[in-house]
Parts: C-alpha cells; sequence; structure tokens
C-alpha cells in the first residue's frame, strides 16, 4: 500500500476533489439544476393530478417526447456501461480515469430515464398491474424487465470498484465525521490485499462480460416495442441494431461531454489526460459511421421497395414536413461531427466535445424524427395526425435533464471520482508511475 | 313549551327537512327505460349491429340521446369495456356496429340522464348466431404458436439466472473482501 501511494502523489486529492466545499460559481449551477429538476418535478405532479390530457399526446400520436427521452437517456446509459466494460475487456490502460465517470453517467441516466414509462402513463399509480396482471407475451413487460436487469447489473458494475475504491481512501487525508464512518463501512474490509484484487478482477471481468449482451438485449427489446408492429416507419428488421448503435453512439457522446465538464470543474486535466478524450472521439466516429450506413441502408430500401404508405412517411422525412429536422440530424449528428474528428487541426479536446455535444442534440431529434413522424400517418386514412409537446412535457423533459449532472453531482459527493484503485493497478502493470 | 320555543322547533325540523325534500323533488324526471336488441344483418360483408331502444314510462321514444354501450372484458381485471355510443333516431333506438368474436357478450347500455329525464342503464346477455362469429384463428401449435408459449417463458428463465448471477457475483465479492479476498471466487 505505500509503495503504490508514493506513485501516486496526488491522485487521492484528485478522487476527492469534488468532495470539497464548491466555488460560488459551482453553487450557482448546482442551484439552477435544483430550480430545473424542482420544476419537472412538479411539472410531472400537476400532470398525474390533472391528468394525461395535459400533454401534447392524442388519440393519433399516442407516444410523445416521453418516449424519446426513455429510449434516448437508456441510450445514454448503455455507452457509458459498454465503453466501461468493453475498455476493461480489451484491457485499454488508457480506461482508468474515465471508468468511474463513465459507469456514473450509465448509472445516473438509467435511473432517470427508467422513470419514464410512467411519466407517459394515464395512470402511474397502476404500475403496480404490470406486475399483478402481467402480460408475458408484451413486448413492454418485457421491456420493464430487461431495464430493471440492466439497472441491477450497472449498479454491480458500478458498486464493486467503488468498494475498492472507498478501503483504499479511507485514511486519506479529507475524509472526515460523517464521510469517513461512510468509507469505513462502504469498504468492505478492503484492505488492498493481492487476493482482494484479483477477486475484484475476476468479478468485474464477468460482469463486464455479462453487461454487453445485457444492454443489446435491453436495446433491442426497447426496439421491439416499435418494430412488433405493422406500422410503416417503426416495422423494420433493422430496428434492433438500429437501436443498439444508436445508444452506444450517444452514449460515448455523453460520456465524452461528462468527463471534459468534470474535467474541467475539479482541476483533473492531470489525471484525465487529453488522450482519453480523443481516443473516445475516436471511437465516436466509428460508431457514427456505423450509424450512417444503417441509415442510409433503411432510407435506401424502404424507398426504393415503395410501398405507398412508407413512401408518404419517407417523403415527409426527407423533403417535407420533418426535412428541417431530419437534415439538422444528418448535419449535426453525422457530417459534422465526423468532420471535426477527421481533421488533425480540430481533433482537439475543445473539437470533441463539440462533436459529442453535436451528437448528443442530434441523436434526440433522431429519436424524435423515428418515433413521433411514423405515429402522425393514418394507417387507416383519415387526417394526417399532429403532435406538439405541451408546457408540461418540456418542463418535464428539461427537470429530467437537469436531474442527470445533479444525480452526478452528489453522486461524486459520496465516492470517488476516479477509479483510484484501477488507476494504480494499470500502472504497475505498466511498470510506470502515474 | 313558550310559542317561542315551538317555533324555533318547528323552523329547525323544516331546516332539516328542506335538504331531503329538494333532493326527493329533485330526483323526480321521470326514468326511462332501455331495452337491448341484436339486429342481424342480412348482408354477410356488413357488421351486425346491436341496438338499444330509449323509451319514455309511457312507451313512446326518446330522442337524441347519448346511449353508451359497454362489454365485459378481462384486460387487467374482469370490467366493463367501453365499446361506443350512438345517439338515439326519431324511434329512440341507438345502433352500435359490432363484430363478435365470440358467440355471447354481456352488454351493458347507458344513460347518462339529461334535465328532462333520469339516468338508465340496462345490461343483457346478446347471443350472436355462430356463423356471424369471427374467430381468432389459433395459429398452428405445430409451428410458431408453439414458441408464442415456449419463449417468454424460456426468457423468464434466462433473465432468473441472469439475476441470480449478478445477485451471487456481488455478495461473493463483498464476502470475499470481508474475508480478505481468501474466500470463495479465489
Amino acid at each position: 500500500m505505500t509503495a503504490v501511494r508514493s506513485l501516486t502523489p496526488g491522485l487521492e486529492g484528485a478522487a476527492l476533489a469534488p468532495m470539497g466545499r464548491s466555488g460560488r460559481g459551482h453553487r450557482v449551477i448546482l442551484l439552477l439544476l435544483m430550480v430545473l429538476t424542482a420544476s419537472g418535478i412538479g411539472a410531472f405532479i400537476y400532470q398525474f393530478s390533472t391528468g394525461i390530457g395535459v400533454t401534447g399526446m392524442n388519440d393519433r400520436v399516442f407516444w410523445g417526447i416521453y418516449t424519446v427521452d426513455l429510449v434516448t437517456l437508456i441510450g445514454f446509459s448503455y455507452g457509458g456501461a459498454l465503453v466501461s466494460a468493453i475498455l476493461r475487456l480489451t484491457n485499454a490502460s488508457w480506461r482508468g480515469p474515465i471508468s468511474r465517470l463513465a459507469e456514473g453517467t450509465a448509472l445516473a441516466t438509467l435511473a432517470v430515464g427508467a422513470l419514464f414509462p410512467l411519466a407517459s402513463d394515464g395512470h402511474p399509480e397502476r404500475v403496480w398491474r404490470l406486475v399483478t396482471a402481467m402480460q408475458i407475451n408484451s413486448p413492454i413487460m418485457w421491456d420493464m424487465v430487461a431495464i430493471v436487469t440492466y439497472l441491477i447489473a450497472t449498479i454491480v458494475l458500478f458498486a464493486l470498484p467503488v468498494v475498492a475504491d472507498l478501503g483504499r481512501l479511507q485514511d486519506a487525508p479529507g475524509i472526515e465525521g460523517w464521510r469517513r464512518r461512510w468509507f469505513r463501512v462502504g469498504a468492505f474490509g478492503w484492505t488492498g490485499t493481492a487476493d482482494q484484487h484479483r477477486v475484484l478482477n475476476r468479478s468485474l471481468t464477468a460482469i463486464a462480460l455479462l453487461i454487453i449482451p445485457l444492454a443489446v438485449m435491453v436495446h433491442t427489446v426497447l426496439s421491439y416495442a416499435f418494430s412488433l408492429t405493422s406500422r410503416p416507419g417503426w416495422h423494420s428488421t433493422i430496428f434492433g441494431p438500429y437501436f443498439v448503435i444508436a445508444a452506444i453512439y450517444s452514449g460515448v457522446a455523453l460520456v465524452v461531454v461528462v468527463i471534459v465538464v468534470f474535467r474541467r470543474a475539479y482541476h483533473l486535466e492531470r489525471w484525465i489526460p487529453e488522450r482519453a478524450i480523443i481516443n473516445l472521439g475516436y471511437l465516436m466516429a466509428a460508431l457514427g459511421v456505423l450509424y450512417g450506413y444503417l441509415l442510409f441502408t433503411e432510407v435506401t430500401t424502404e424507398g426504393y421497395v415503395g410501398a405507398e404508405a412508407t413512401e408518404k412517411l419517407l417523403y415527409a422525412l426527407l423533403l417535407d414536413r420533418w426535412s428541417v429536422l431530419f437534415w439538422a440530424f444528418v448535419i449535426g449528428g453525422l457530417v459534422a461531427p465526423l468532420l471535426i474528428i477527421g481533421f488533425r487541426r480540430t481533433r482537439t479536446v475543445v473539437g470533441v466535445t463539440v462533436a459529442a455535444s453535436l451528437v448528443t442534440g442530434a441523436l434526440f431529434i433522431k429519436r424524435f424524427l423515428m418515433f413521433i413522424p411514423p405515429l402522425t400517418e393514418p394507417l387507416i386514412g383519415g387526417e394526417v395526425g399532429s403532435y406538439t409537446p405541451s408546457w408540461v412535457e418540456i418542463v418535464v423533459t428539461v427537470g429530467a435533464v437537469a436531474a442527470i449532472p445533479l444525480l452526478l453531482v452528489g453522486l461524486f459527493k459520496v465516492v470517488p471520482v476516479l477509479a483510484v484503485v484501477e488507476m494504480e493497478e494499470i500502472s504497475r502493470s505498466r511498470g510506470e508511475g502515474l | 313549551m313558550t310559542r317561542f320555543r315551538k317555533l324555533v322547533l318547528l323552523i329547525g325540523c323544516f331546516g332539516l327537512l328542506m335538504p331531503t325534500l329538494v333532493v326527493s323533488a329533485q330526483g323526480q324526471e321521470p326514468s326511462p327505460s332501455i331495452a337491448i336488441s341484436l339486429e342481424i344483418s342480412s348482408r354477410p360483408e356488413l357488421a351486425d349491429v346491436i341496438a338499444a331502444r330509449l323509451t319514455a314510462p309511457d312507451g313512446t321514444p326518446i330522442t337524441e340521446a347519448r346511449i353508451e354501450f359497454w362489454i365485459t372484458s378481462n384486460l387487467f381485471g374482469e370490467r366493463y369495456a367501453f365499446v361506443g355510443a350512438s345517439p338515439t333516431d326519431s324511434s329512440g333506438v341507438a345502433r352500435l356496429p359490432f363484430v363478435p368474436h365470440q358467440d355471447s357478450y354481456d352488454v351493458r347500455v347507458t344513460f347518462d340522464g339529461t334535465e328532462l329525464w333520469s339516468s338508465a342503464e340496462t345490461i343483457a346477455t346478446i347471443e350472436f348466431p355462430s356463423a356471424r362469429v369471427i374467430r381468432y384463428q389459433p395459429t398452428d401449435p405445430t409451428q410458431l404458436g408453439s414458441l408464442r408459449f415456449v419463449m417468454p417463458r424460456l426468457m423468464g428463465i434466462v433473465v432468473g439466472m441472469i439475476w441470480a448471477t449478478l445477485f451471487a457475483l456481488a455478495f461473493f465479492t463483498l464476502r470475499s473482501f470481508k474475508r480478505g479476498g481468501k474466500a470463495d471466487l479465489t
């Protein structure tokens, strides 16, 4: 232990940086986030007491922005968990400083995203009937099972290295009072023995192996809620992989944004090297190319066959009612990020962050385009439907988005922001000091 | 008892009786009755019609009254599910085209009442001729239909195993930490 500590001067302090007193700027931002989150909760209570009629959903467009939020947030969580799991399995040495933030992002986005099925329900108080009146053949039921399973796996993936870090840092300077008691209890007797390290690594490898198929399963099942219907624009065999790739793409983008924000806010530049962020940028670019390929395949195959209903939908999407949003997605979510990462001059921390922010926003638009336009097209004749989110839906959505950084800040007030044990282990295995 | 006290008592009794009198006066709108019948379509391609006739106590039809039709359903528990509404015509009949998927239905027909008429409802079992019933075609159990039964249950077992693995991993890892890493998973 002593030898290890000598290799890492300053690491303990950096890992515990968010636990210190916040500056005025931080406090103002936190207050703003709290106000937005509280407004979201208030709007949801208003919707619950008034009825779902206060949303913009209607007979024709029965799933609105809440469904977009659900899929987007669970997609974000997917990227965080997968980045951590894949980098662990491939033994990427640059994973150490980013794994905790990636897993934390996965947990926070999943915790918030999993609440959106409740917001979409007319009677959320009846959610327990999903269990008591279970329809075992319903994709919606399996959605819930998959999300809960994935949540458990993400918690375990996040918690086990945290236990080791709590043990490692329980005697660190600045850990006093309730925090010291928490670190002692949360450490579960971790003292950093070789045997404990071996057990931790085996368990994490097993969970990493498990979480990859689980994450694929969650997003595939989520796609089934749409693709197992006969609605044009939804009923597509490509929907499963389409959802999965979109999820990893947007998830990696959000991880980049979170890492850069925390790196800047808590001065972690020494511990989170530029190389890690640029590498994530490369990963994001590769996923962007893959997603662009899937989009091209979907549009060309469906457009070439030209079934009447599908052709109408594609026309509305590419050239008519929804074209501004669609091309905004293509440029902001695919072309611009690839160009930014493609050129050496713009391939910097700032550039990758801009690209990641564009992807994050553009993928939200893409989910909107995936779900809403197909619902507006009449299945058995009649007028084309319309949907505009009401102020309640917008406030709930903004509140949920604000809750994610708030949860992350809260989380890193009680657990170290850097995976200290993992970073030290990587450093030892490479025979170098941090 | 003084005359004043008698007067107070009388006013008190009247005060107590007033709401009852008002309520009973309000409830004195005439009660109509509803009769349900089935009108079988002469053309096989057209749906049969459930008809509800709303009449005043003297038998005269009540026109332009909204009638709601409900059938028993077992979705999320047994209850009446709303299937449609229709106004009564000049002969007091409201009609709802209905495609049956089983031989008989318990049909509930309701009229919410108006300023002139109090509310009314009736429940009747409607039997459809077997030839008119469009039955759901069960999938051949030897083919994909059998998967519909097996797959969700199989998935349930897989999910159960995943949950058990995750909980076991977490439990044994933490227990192993407590023991200095010398047990279970080493």
